[in-house]
């Protein structure tokens, strides 16, 4: 239709240099990679997309620079200085077992997935990665499979299959290079045997279930969100998550308002119900004296009120759509201690767009009341921030939707439309004269005028507080 | 005096802010008249008692004298008489037909969508400016007329950028041309090493510094104007070769095929073909005959202002401001890519869109005949007779019916009115498509999820229209259309939470059918809702178990709606780049 185009078209003419729609998807102009150092850590930005060739040398040449300048990164010299060089050994299923091989002191603290142990925690990457076992004077580090993979993708971990002393070499290793006086001769003579590409995918990557082994959708998400640039770090299983903060003192608050609310509204139900006509209409003839009066009477159907602890709770989340992952942002990583990562900022669920489809209800609200309670800034008020308050929602979730390699983050929220009553600003000015007058004119209604409409008007949290006294006193 | 009462106290908030903005003493301003045509939210009306001032204690007076008053004559919410519609059993939809009740479900609360219009019913209107019936005031103009101004522009401001990209390639062309000679002669010497990109670039640059071009290329540089000029400059010559016809031209050179593409009369072709000026006197892709396209004489009916874009003559200047006002020149804001992102304000854009290739009976497509038409129409006024009905979609009709009481809706075949809770039974059986024979009433029959969704939102003030342009089930808006853009886009989805719907495989399969979608699905509506700059949300309608006939009519309509429950869930794109620090 006509005005479609018009409406995208418009929009496109508008913003076409600050739209916020397509920046992932454009590959970036590699004629920056040229002014990137090491130094910088801000990613290329894309230039300007030009469609056809005009016949300039000045178009040719930039052609030409991006060219030379993508060849140049992909031909720059990839160096391993011996000081950096870092082997791990694999002690997964298919080669030797950890449990088997390893003694329970020494593997203390582990995970059932941490199956990749490395010989030394040098590096920027172990500030984010790894576990260190925990009870021994000298713990040694382990990694998960995607951790592992990632890190051999990228040429920073040598990957060996063991033999049944490379442990031990590993172990002295560590304890030797602390102290700094043994030398690794005789442990190198039975080193085992090192790993290729093929097998570290082969023996890292698998079903979501099995041990020590990754789905390959999961890795594809973990190594693209490593690569943007942030902290990654899996989510505890659901058993032992116990994430939701009830310690802080306005949620306790309201908390423990909500029941009296619920009460008021499911009271105010049955009282209308007894009331209004099997058939309608809903708004009874007569005179009203505001909009409030008249909105209220057509409120019918239940309208979701977002709860720290909800009263129904859904039952606990299955896969694919339960949390995989915490993230933290780059910014927060000068200062990141695995042992204390501090609440994560994003949460990721991971699904795969052709096994699975849109989340049902039941799925979606399991998702959400899995993570936190994050209601809206509290510093939005008024009408104008109507928006900001819906579209940021009271929980939320990352999902990312793997399509065979290619991931579509979505962010999910619970959103309330029911907390905005959009109605509450018809009656505009008025809302201080209509105030008392209500219940004049509908017989035996009370304090349906809410004397204090015209103050708390559309603000989630203050005006909800305002229903509830009002019911209180209404049912004196 | 009570609807005054009843209408001021939504004007007063509004006026006073914005009135004070631009300083024109004159008349009221646009959004005035928006606020006081759109003043009630809903087709009831509210008579609130005046407000209490203080330190005047005479309003005390005031109040007194209205609350006696009201309570003596006390004035129904309702208008009398009721709105009226007539169910079409056929469409599926309720008709709205005298323009009483068209306007007033319109204005008050923006129910219903012209028949004959895209949105709100304009189809008179239009086709009194087409006949002839000339506005001469500049705010006369219809929001119609107005987008089609605004889309005259967007495609002149286009063309404008085309040519000014143009000219900036054909400079650069002249000043590496001029390079190249300059090295050639100055340097035999490396004349034979090809010449890297990187060197030329710093010619170019060092020639760009130098104040004068060389006069040889000086010819070149001068700007080519229209766009058939442009397109046969260097690199498009080819392409306007090989694909004449694809090319739509505006400006002031104008494409006769265009023309004939996009705003064909209907006609026959041989009839067409048989016009003067027709395609084979002048092919429009010969750059030859541009002299003749040139003096093509214009056929009349596209002065009209539907085609304005269209006139050959054209000229951003020499357009017809839309409107002088603040709300006026807010919108041509939007236009310009330079624009700075602001949430501009929604001008009227509801507007028929009578397809360009509509003409008016009276209107031969020949010029000849048409200057005969035109005298016809000055001697014997043309009277239009208002074809154009409102239709209201069940679950509008509904809730004007059952919810707000305020529209009758009357049997096609009896005359009567249909009770409601007939009017339930009626709708639920209507809203399958395909038409079931003998359909059953099942508690997730579309016009139940659909009815509940719009009551939801309904009942919380929002305003909802039809979402199919966006791809989705609703648009929600804060206001109404004529205000804002829509914010967010709705889309319904069913679910089936109740331990009854899994009590059994058959009904597991069922729901299993009805709950599952893609994501390929999903990601399409999101694609197409995010391009649009509105928001995603998911509403689920969790479908409580079915009950017994009997049962439900015990239940009553409010207390079966009461059963369903209504979730929100926001989707938005996460954007990992962005988010990242």
């Amino acid at each position: 239709m006509a005005d479609l185009d018009d409406d995208i078209t418009a929009v496109t003419l508008q913003d076409q240099s600050n739209d916020d729609n397509d920046l992932v998807d454009d590959l970036p102009d590699f004629r920056f990679l040229a002014s990137l150092s090491s130094k910088s850590a801000k990613l290329p930005k894309r230039g300007e997309k030009d469609f056809e060739p005009h016949g300039t040398k000045h178009q040719g040449g930039i052609l030409e620079a991006s060219r030379q300048a993508m060849h140049d990164a992909l031909s720059h010299t990839r160096v391993h200085p011996p000081k950096a060089y870092l082997r791990g050994y694999y002690y997964g299923e298919d080669g030797l077992n950890r449990d088997e091989v390893i003694a329970e002191e020494l593997r203390r603290g582990l995970d059932e997935d941490h199956i990749v142990v490395v010989e030394s925690s040098k590096g920027p990457h172990f500030k984010t990665m790894g576990k260190t076992t925990q009870g021994h004077k000298y713990g040694s580090i382990w990694l998960l499979p995607e951790e592992a993979l990632y890190l051999v993708e990228r040429g920073n971990l040598d990957l060996w299959w063991p033999t049944r002393s490379s442990f031990a070499s590993v172990h002295e290793g560590i304890q030797g290079s602390r102290k700094s006086t043994e030398t690794d001769d005789q442990a190198e003579e039975d080193l085992g045997v090192p790993m290729s590409l093929q097998a570290a995918y082969a023996m890292l990557i698998g079903k979501d279930g099995e041990r020590g082994k990754v789905s390959l959708e999961r890795y594809t998400v973990y190594a693209n969100l490593k690569r943007t640039g942030y902290a990654i770090a899996r989510a505890p299983d659901l058993g032992s998550s116990t994430d939701v903060d009830h310690n802080s003192p306005t949620i306790i608050q309201r908390t423990a308002e909500s029941p009296s609310l619920i009460t008021w509204l499911f009271g105010r139900f049955a009282e209308r119900g007894r009331e209004r006509p099997l058939y309608g209409p809903l708004v009874r003839p007569g005179m009203y004296r505001s909009y409030n009066t008249i909105y209220r009477q057509i409120a019918i159907i239940p309208r979701h009120k977002p709860c720290v602890v909800p009263p129904e709770p859904a039952p606990s989340p299955e896969e694919p759509f339960r949390v995989a992952y915490f993230l933290w942002r780059a910014s927060k990583l000068a200062t990141f201690a695995k042992s204390n990562p501090g609440a994560p900022d994003f949460r990721v669920a991971i699904a795969d767009a052709r096994s699975s489809s849109v989340p049902t209800l039941t799925q979606i609200t399991s998702l959400l009341e899995s993570t936190p309670w994050d209601p809206p800034n509290p510093d939005w008020e008024g009408n104008a921030k109507s928006y900001g308050r819906l579209k940021h929602g009271w929980r939320n979730v990352v999902l990312a939707v793997n399509d065979q390699g290619v991931i579509s983050y979505l962010q999910l929220g619970e959103a309330a439309f029911g907390e905005e009553q959009m109605y509450e600003r018809f009656d505009g000015g008025s809302s201080q004269g209509a105030k008392r007058g209500v219940g004049g004119a509908q017989r035996g209604t009370g304090g349906r005028g809410r004397g204090r409409g015209g103050r708390g008007r559309g603000r989630g949290g203050p005006a909800i507080r305002e229903c509830s006294l009002d019911c209180v006193e209404n049912g004196q | 005096m009570a609807d005054t009462a009843a209408i001021s106290p939504v004007d007063h908030g509004v006026k006073t802010p914005v009135s004070a903005a631009p300083s024109k003493p004159r008349g009221p301003s646009k959004r005035d008249q928006l606020n006081k045509l759109y003043a009630l939210p809903a087709p009831l009306r509210t008579f609130p008692l005046p407000t209490f001032v203080p330190h005047n204690p005479l309003s005390l007076f005031h109040i007194l004298f209205v609350w006696v008053s009201q309570t003596i004559n006390s004035q129904p919410a309702h208008f009398e008489p009721l709105y009226q519609g007539w169910f079409s059993p056929e469409t599926r939809s309720v008709h709205v037909t005298d323009s009483r009740s068209i306007r007033g479900l319109w204005e008050q609360g923006f129910y219903g969508k012209g028949s004959l219009s895209r949105s709100e019913p304009q189809w008179l209107e239009l086709q009194k400016t087409r006949a002839g019936a000339t506005k001469t005031k500049k705010k006369d103009i219809t929001a119609w007329e107005v987008t089609n101004i605004r889309r005259a522009e967007r495609q002149e401001m286009k063309w404008e950028r085309a040519r000014i990209e143009r000219e900036a390639i054909e400079q650069k062309l002249a000043e590496e041309a001029a390079a190249a000679l300059d090295k050639a002669i100055e340097s035999n010497c490396t004349s034979e090493s090809t010449i890297t990109d990187a060197t030329t670039i710093e010619a170019v640059e060092a020639l760009r510094g130098s104040e004068e071009p060389l006069p040889v290329f000086k010819s070149q540089i001068c700007a080519p104007v229209g766009p058939l000029e442009l397109l046969a400059l260097a690199n498009s010559k080819a392409d306007l070769e090989r694909l004449p016809s694809s090319v739509p031209c505006f400006g002031e050179n104008m494409d006769r095929n265009f023309i004939e593409r996009f705003y064909a009369a209907p006609v026959d072709p041989p009839t067409l073909l048989a016009l003067p000026n027709s395609v084979q006197d002048c092919p429009p892709s010969d750059p030859i005959s541009q002299d003749v396209l040139g003096s093509l004489p214009t056929p009349p009916q596209y002065e009209a202002p539907a085609n304005g874009h269209a006139l050959p003559s054209f000229k951003p200047s020499s357009m017809p401001a839309p409107s002088n006002d603040g709300a006026g020149s807010r919108e041509n804001h939007g236009l310009g890519p330079s624009t700075p992102r602001i949430k501009r304000q929604k001008s009227v854009r509801f507007s028929p869109t009578v397809e360009k290739t509509t003409f008016i009976q009276s209107e031969p497509p020949s010029p000849e005949r048409a200057a005969a038409a035109t005298t016809i129409i000055e001697e014997e006024p043309l009277i239009i007779r208002e074809q154009e009905h409102i239709q209201l979609t069940l679950e509008e009709a509904f809730f004007l019916s059952y919810a707000l009481g305020a529209l009758d809706i009357l049997d096609p075949e009896t005359k009567k009115p249909i009770p409601n809770q007939d009017l339930f039974y009626l709708f639920r059986k209507t809203s399958y498509f395909p038409p079931l024979a003998n359909p059953s009433m099942s508690p997730d029959d579309p016009f139940m999820t659909d009815y509940v969704v719009y009551h939801h939102f309904r009942s919380l003030g929002w305003v909802l229209r039809s979402g199919i342009k966006f791809s989705v089930d609703y648009m929600l808006y804060t206001r109404g259309p004529v205000f804002t853009h829509a914010e967010f886009g709705v889309l319904i989805l069913p679910a089936y939470s109740d331990p009854y719907w899994s009590s059994n495989p058959f009904l597991q399969n069922y729901v299993k059918s009805k709950e599952t979608r893609t994501w390929a699905w999903m990601n399409r509506i999101h694609r197409v809702i995010t391009q649009v700059k509105k928001t995603l949300v998911l509403v689920y309608v969790d479908i409580p178990k079915p009950l017994e006939a009997e049962e439900e009519a015990k239940m009553g309509i409010d207390a079966q709606l009461a059963r369903y429950k209504v979730r929100e869930v926001m989707m938005t794109r996460f954007s990992a780049n962005r988010r990242r620090d």
